[in-house]
């Protein structure tokens, strides 16, 4: 289980991208012997690069070079990674190449260039408008990782921290209590972790699970502003409901979904709910992207997406057996 | 058909005895030998023949779970309760050598379940190995067969709150696919 620590990215150039698989496999079984918190780099740049591996002379091993960057700072050949690769020496390095960047980063006389510098700072809410801080999810950090944080404060206080290397969260309490408030919201990106014991030791949650509470709240049980409210609705696939809050009206909604598109109100009928909770299922969904926005011009020609037809054979046992299966979780609680 | 049969299948690994012992009402019977293959996947048992439970609904009536074993050499099982089966959860270990692959291979085994909509998936240890993500299996699915929308999740099999919700899915998704068919054929005449 991770913890809240600086995130650094893995690149591999030339012949070294042939450790990469050893690598993934290392770090994850040596995660919790790391200090940072070290990924393989897909889209972001990378913080270290394994290169095509050189003979030492000396030894007549072979070393992979390491190339280091953080910022202006590019530092090729610095490190090494000897071949054959050994679990304590990757650890070794990458520990090593934490505590060089450290170094490097120590505050400076100029203020703006410390650590602690904030990049940005901005009130993201200040009429409990959750749309504008979905917005802000949205357009800033879902798909854009990079190093630093962003601290998020309610009214004041430090509620979470968005590790934005890792693309995920932390918070000090479950944030449906959070999204709740109608309180100035306020968010600040730094470079460098802000201290907080209320987070110290916390696990982190996917951004998603973040987006997702952000979607559900948005529209206050009406269209969010980025939703119009004359058209049908359809969903790509299935939200990971494992990562979400979630009811079984909500898994209902996505089943219908996923078949045919529906209006809000239609949908709101058939599976028994408010037309609030189905704006707002749906607010979510589009902000994760998993909604498809349907004139209803155009909705009579979309075809069913459904599977083989199986004849109704066994239509009314499904029916039957989910009302008694609702009947008994819900005795259980 | 009216048997209620839901099948659990899934490479070795993957967490499908766990799967039922969360979901059943009743003491799960579990038929585990030593696993004569820990250079593929390091426990030290396995499941040889069948692992069965139930989820009592009501007095009468119940939902029957069985987990069939993950190696391909079971295969001539799966052909026999795939007949009897109203749906299918496939469990996927992320971590595995090609997990894409092990989809592709059970949605195929499966495909006559597949293919009616009544198979789910759920990706366990996804917190040990992130990717692929479940986008990437949505995607290889819709490459592989005809799109069946299948609802896919990442799981845990050791909570009960994520495989009720697994179960619930494939149900709903069962009897949305049946209602709109019954539309198509409504409207066909």
């Amino acid at each position: 289980m991770s913890t809240l620590k600086p995130s650094y990215f893995i690149g591999f150039d030339g012949d070294g991208l042939n450790a990469r698989p050893m690598i993934q496999t290392m770090l994850e079984v040596s995660a919790v012997q790391i200090t940072a918190h070290w990924l393989l780099a897909i889209d972001a740049k990378p913080n270290v690069i394994i290169c095509s591996p050189k003979e030492n002379p000396q030894t007549q091993q072979q070393y992979y070079p390491v190339t280091v960057s953080l910022g202006d700072l590019v530092e090729p050949e610095r490190f090494a990674l000897p071949k054959p690769f050994r679990l304590m020496q990757l650890i070794e390095l990458l520990n090593g190449i934490e505590s060089h960047f450290e170094v490097e980063q120590k505050p400076s006389s100029d203020p703006a260039l410390t650590n602690d510098a904030i990049i940005t700072n901005q009130v993201i809410m200040a009429q409990g408008l959750w749309s504008e801080f979905a917005d802000f999810l949205q357009n800033n950090i879902v798909g854009n990782p990079r190093p630093g944080f962003i601290t998020i404060k309610l009214s004041g206080e430090h509620v979470a921290t968005i590790d934005l290397a890792a693309q995920q969260y932390f918070r000090v309490f479950n944030f449906i209590k959070i999204v709740s408030f109608k309180n100035v919201l306020e968010c600040a990106e730094v470079a460098n972790l802000p201290p907080n014991p209320d987070l110290d030791g916390t696990s982190p949650f996917p951004l998603e699970n973040l987006v997702w509470l952000a979607g559900l709240v948005a529209g206050g049980g009406k269209a969010a502003p980025w939703l119009p409210d004359d058209k049908q609705f359809m969903l790509k696939s299935w939200p990971n409901f494992a990562l979400y809050n979630h009811n079984m009206k909500m898994i209902e909604m996505a089943a219908k979904l996923t078949k045919s598109p529906f209006e809000v109100s239609t949908l709101a009928q058939d599976v028994e709910a408010n037309e609030s909770m189905v704006w707002n299922f749906m607010n979510a969904v589009s902000l994760l992207g998993l909604c498809k926005v349907i004139d209803p011009s155009a909705a009579s020609q979309i075809r069913p997406q459904t599977a083989i037809d199986t004849g109704n054979q066994t239509q009314s046992n499904v029916s039957s057996l989910i009302g008694k299966l609702k009947q008994h979780l819900m005795k259980a609680g | 058909m009216s048997e209620n049969v839901i099948l659990i299948a899934g490479p070795m690994g993957a967490g499908k005895t766990t799967a039922i012992r969360s979901l059943s009402d009743s003491e799960v019977v579990s038929t585990e030998a030593d696993n004569t293959e820990m250079d593929r996947v390091n426990k030290p048992t396995t499941t040889v023949a069948l692992d069965y439970g139930e989820i009592m609904l009501g007095d009468e009536d119940k939902i029957k779970l069985y987990g069939v074993p993950g190696q391909r050499r079971f295969d001539f099982m799966w052909r026999i309760l795939e007949k009897r089966a109203l749906g299918l959860i496939v469990l996927i270990n992320n971590d595995a050598e090609d997990p894409l692959g092990e989809v592709v291979y059970f949605m195929e085994q499966f495909s006559s379940i597949y293919q009616r909509g009544g198979m789910v998936v759920g990706v366990t240890r996804s917190d040990i190995k992130p990717e692929p993500t479940i986008g990437d299996y949505v995607i290889h699915m819709d490459e592989h067969g005809p799109h069946a929308g299948v609802p896919t999740f990442t799981v845990d099999p050791r909570s009960k709150d994520h495989m009720v919700m697994m179960l619930y899915s494939l149900l709903m998704n069962i009897e949305a696919n049946q209602g709109v068919q019954q539309d198509v054929r409504v409207s066909q005449g």
